[in-house]
């Protein structure tokens, strides 16, 4: 069984960096908000789903399928936040009331993904121009190899965004005190709008790498949700290199856990995991980014 | 919200119209009406807890799930009578809610939304893999009908009597412990828990019972299910249950005393009206309850008492 | 026009709590204002009614003649009023350099070269913060934080600067060195509005104040007029004359 294992580090990696990628989605829109996005698989979900469309029925190269894909995401993130989020923001609602109305979006996603797209599991090929890897024993195929390569690529420009330009440090400054932002001549509902955009664009880039590798499924986006929560809990709400880690860490211990007990009590093994996190550090294991004073929910 | 005469008087009425509903509708009205009343227990459980405390679980329809199978497991495989299988469902279910809730509901109100989503994922899966136990997909057919010493519910009308009783009793006793120095408790958490943590109310431990409460509820609602259908299957409290029960409280109200009976009321009977949009059904309910949200936040309940002030 | 803020009859309520019930002010070029009361007179929702942060129920709020009124909060700094919040309140996990530069956030339009000639700007204004640049502004003292945060506001190039309780929290000396930069400022023609609870400061510093009591303008007048009223005036604010504030 041991050698196994640097098969299991390998795909764990891989499933990692997308757990990565999408808690820090969460973690964005956390910070600027307070809010949880119970809907950020779907995000990711949506990103395969509409490539795979666009590429499979209408007949798009994968490129452009893959572009529209994530266009497409963004509006509907951003759609989202408009319809959804804003007015209850402008109305001064109290936090369980956004998280009451992003689990409807949570299920009315899905369904339309369903109803528009189909029920069933659905990919598009491998993007090539990558190579097949082999290191040692194991193989690194080229879209694995992608799913690295994207998410260093994410990272790094994030990291540049937020710490290099004034719009990235606005949304920070969001953050960081709302009231003191908006003095600054900050727009507030503006960066709220930006979080939520971004979350959608970290998702679907998310989604579409990783695609090729599993397929995709409408009902896919609550375990995407629920592993990238876990990942933002061990890396800190908002902590970029944080988020990787844990999700890093979350994918190893699935692939482990799938392997030598099974693929329903892997899932188990996690959230018996990210349970016992929270109660010993509520806070992540890395500080989140900032500590923020919200209303205790 | 707080007892008012009026609320006597809608009990009465409740009663009233819950015992007459079946001489005026059909057989399949009243199987319908019946399971609105096991989601109205549970929706009045969920409303203590999310009303009141501002907390929200998602997990409920696992402790639904846990009621039915354990109510379904001692009366199909170790011959319990219902009535002992149904107390020990409660209670089991409810000890599993401490487990979980006391660590959690130390912490951050968000968190425990993610960990009872997360618990309840797991709960449905276990219950279609564990095959030993929960019978797998195929689930524990063969479940007795509902029986106290004396008397067995044998029939769908003794059922739907026997299940708003019990919806009554339970509404009424969430009357009571609104009304009680607990519930006043409960509501000044909800208002300003930290101007409660200063009076003197033990803010964590109420968070923790409320939770256990409702998580009985559910349990309670399961248990009835399982015996009304005489079947136990997993899928049947999946993730969509959660949605409708969502919904009930949304569109019924939220922190109201009679939104949970009334939304259960409505969306039973919209859930059954959808004809051939069955397939749309998840899809409705979402809308419905993210609609509520919008531009109905106190739900059909709070509105009317708004407008009754006027 | 020599009048850089009007306030006429404004009024702000939180709920059914009446917090100002009718203000009238106004501010000259180059003033130094200042508005002494007890807690919960009104003074912060009178800074926050004008720094947008909070909605004005009724009245009316020019700046340069132009209605403010009911402008959107982040829309106020590019209108010229900017405010030095309650206790600094800079951006602790940003560096003091970045502080600076968000405080010219609405001036994102100009060139690069102008925000960073304005950040060398304040740091010779506040010399100290000149050796702490490139630190997190969560590591600065008291004091350094009020300059940053005085600093920050002053980036956006305001017509109006607003105060909330400066001094809180800072050694009297440290202050002084704040105050006396202030001075200069607003001798080079920046109009201010101090909030202050430490009506001696306030006297020291400014030209004239107002007086509030619940919600209201009890007296106004120039420093020497106020402090001849001296232990009558303190009674009113603070313990007022039988009725609770």
């Amino acid at each position: 069984m041991m050698d196994l294992l640097p098969v299991l580090l390998v795909n764990g990696v891989v499933f990692g960096a997308i757990y990565g990628i999408n808690a820090i989605g969460l973690g964005i829109v956390y910070n600027t908000t307070g809010i949880i996005n119970f809907a950020q698989g779907d995000f990711v979900m949506l990103g395969g789903m509409t490539a795979a469309y666009f590429y499979g029925v209408a007949g798009f190269p994968l490129p452009l399928a893959i572009i529209c894909a994530i266009v497409a995401t963004v509006v509907i993130g951003l759609l989202i936040e408009r319809i959804v989020i804003r007015p209850l923001w402008r109305r001064g609602a109290k936090d369980w009331t956004y998280v009451f109305m992003l689990f409807a979006v949570a299920t009315v996603l899905p369904n339309l993904a369903m109803l528009g797209i189909g029920r069933d599991p659905l990919t598009f090929p491998s993007f090539g121009g990558l190579p097949t890897l082999q290191l040692g024993t194991i193989t690194l195929s080229s879209q694995a190899l992608w799913v690295l390569v994207v998410t260093v690529v994410v990272v790094v420009a994030l990291q540049g965004f937020f710490g290099r330009t004034l719009l990235g440090k606005a949304m920070k400054a969001t953050a960081i005190n709302r009231r003191v932002a908006g003095w600054m001549g900050i727009p507030v509902e503006r960066m709220v709008a930006m979080s939520f955009g971004l979350a959608a664009l970290l998702g679907a880039i998310g989604g579409v790498v990783f695609t090729p590798l599993i397929s995709t499924q409408y009902d896919a986006g609550v375990a995407m949700t629920l592993n990238g929560f876990a990942a933002a809990i061990i890396g800190g709400m908002g902590n970029i290199r944080g988020a990787i880690v844990g999700g890093l860490v979350i994918g190893v211990l699935q692939s482990i856990s799938t392997a030598f007990i099974s693929s329903v009590y892997g899932d188990a093994v996690i959230y018996g995991v990210l349970f016992v996190l929270l109660i010993i550090w509520p806070a992540g294991f890395f500080r989140p980014l900032i500590e923020l004073q919200h209303e205790e929910i | 919200m707080s007892w008012r005469p009026t609320n006597t008087m809608g009990v009465v009425a409740l009663t009233a119209i819950a015992t007459a509903f079946p001489l005026f509708g059909s057989a399949s009205a009243v199987t319908v009406m019946a399971l609105g009343g096991l989601y109205a227990i549970v929706a009045i459980g969920l409303n203590l807890l999310v009303g009141y405390t501002g907390k929200i679980s998602f997990g409920h329809n696992a402790f639904m799930a846990m009621g039915a199978y354990t109510s379904g497991i001692l009366t199909v495989r170790y011959d319990w009578s219902p009535l002992s299988a149904m107390i020990a469902a409660a209670a089991s279910t409810g000890l599993v809610a401490l487990v979980i809730g006391a660590p959690i509901l130390r912490v951050r109100g968000h968190y425990l939304a993610m960990i009872t989503l997360a618990f309840s994922q797991v709960v449905i899966l276990v219950s279609t893999r564990w095959t030993e136990v929960t019978g797998g997909l195929l689930g524990i057919p063969g479940v007795p009908d509902f029986a106290i010493p004396g008397f067995s519910f044998d029939t769908k009308l003794k059922m739907y009597y026997l299940i708003w009783g019990i919806t009554i009793v339970l509404l009424l006793f969430s009357f009571r412990i609104v009304d009680s120095r607990f519930g006043r408790a409960l509501r000044a958490l909800g208002a300003h828990e930290t101007a409660a943590g200063a009076l003197g109310v033990n803010v964590v431990r109420s968070r923790i019972q409320i939770f256990v409460l409702s998580a009985i509820y559910a349990a309670l609602a399961g248990s009835l299910y399982a015996h009304f259908l005489n079947y136990v299957n997993g899928t049947f409290f999946d993730l969509s249950v959660m949605i409708q029960l969502m919904a009930i409280l949304v569109v019924g109200g939220i922190g109201t005393l009679w939104g949970p009976v009334v939304g259960a009321v409505l969306l039973i009977w919209v859930s059954q009206n959808l004809g051939s949009y069955a397939e749309y059904s998840q899809l409705i309910f979402g809308l419905l309850y993210g609609g509520a949200l919008l531009f109905l936040p106190g739900g059909v309940v709070g509105e009317i008492a708004a407008r009754l002030k006027r | 026009m020599n009048v850089v803020l009007e306030v006429r009859d404004l009024k702000v309520s939180y709920g059914q709590i009446e917090a100002l019930k009718g203000i009238s002010m106004r501010i000259e070029r180059g003033e130094f204002v200042g508005v002494i009361g007890a807690n919960g007179a009104g003074k912060t929702s009178l800074l926050m009614a004008l720094s947008g942060a909070v909605r004005a129920k009724g009245g009316r709020v020019t700046l340069d003649d132009r209605d403010v009124t009911h402008l959107p909060q982040h829309l106020r700094v590019s209108n010229g009023i900017a405010i030095v919040p309650e206790g600094r309140q800079v951006f602790g996990p940003l560096t003091v350099m970045e502080n600076l530069e968000l405080g010219g956030f609405h001036r994102r339009g100009a060139s690069r070269a102008e925000i960073v000639r304005d950040q060398e700007a304040m740091l010779d204004l506040f010399p100290i913060l000149r050796r702490r640049a490139r630190q997190l502004a969560a590591t600065l003292s008291g004091g350094e934080q009020q300059m940053l945060a005085i600093g920050r506001a002053l980036m956006s190039r305001p017509r109006l600067l607003l105060l909330d309780e400066p001094s809180f929290g800072l050694a009297p000396m440290v202050f002084e060195e704040i105050l006396a930069t202030l001075r200069r400022l607003h001798a080079e023609g920046l109009a201010c509005l101090m909030v202050e609870q430490d009506a001696h400061v306030t006297l020291e510093t400014t030209s004239r104040s107002y007086v509030f009591r619940t919600g209201q303008i009890i007296t106004e007048g120039t420093s020497s007029e106020l402090r001849k009223a001296g232990l009558d005036l303190v009674e009113e604010i603070y313990l007022g004359s039988g009725e609770s504030s």
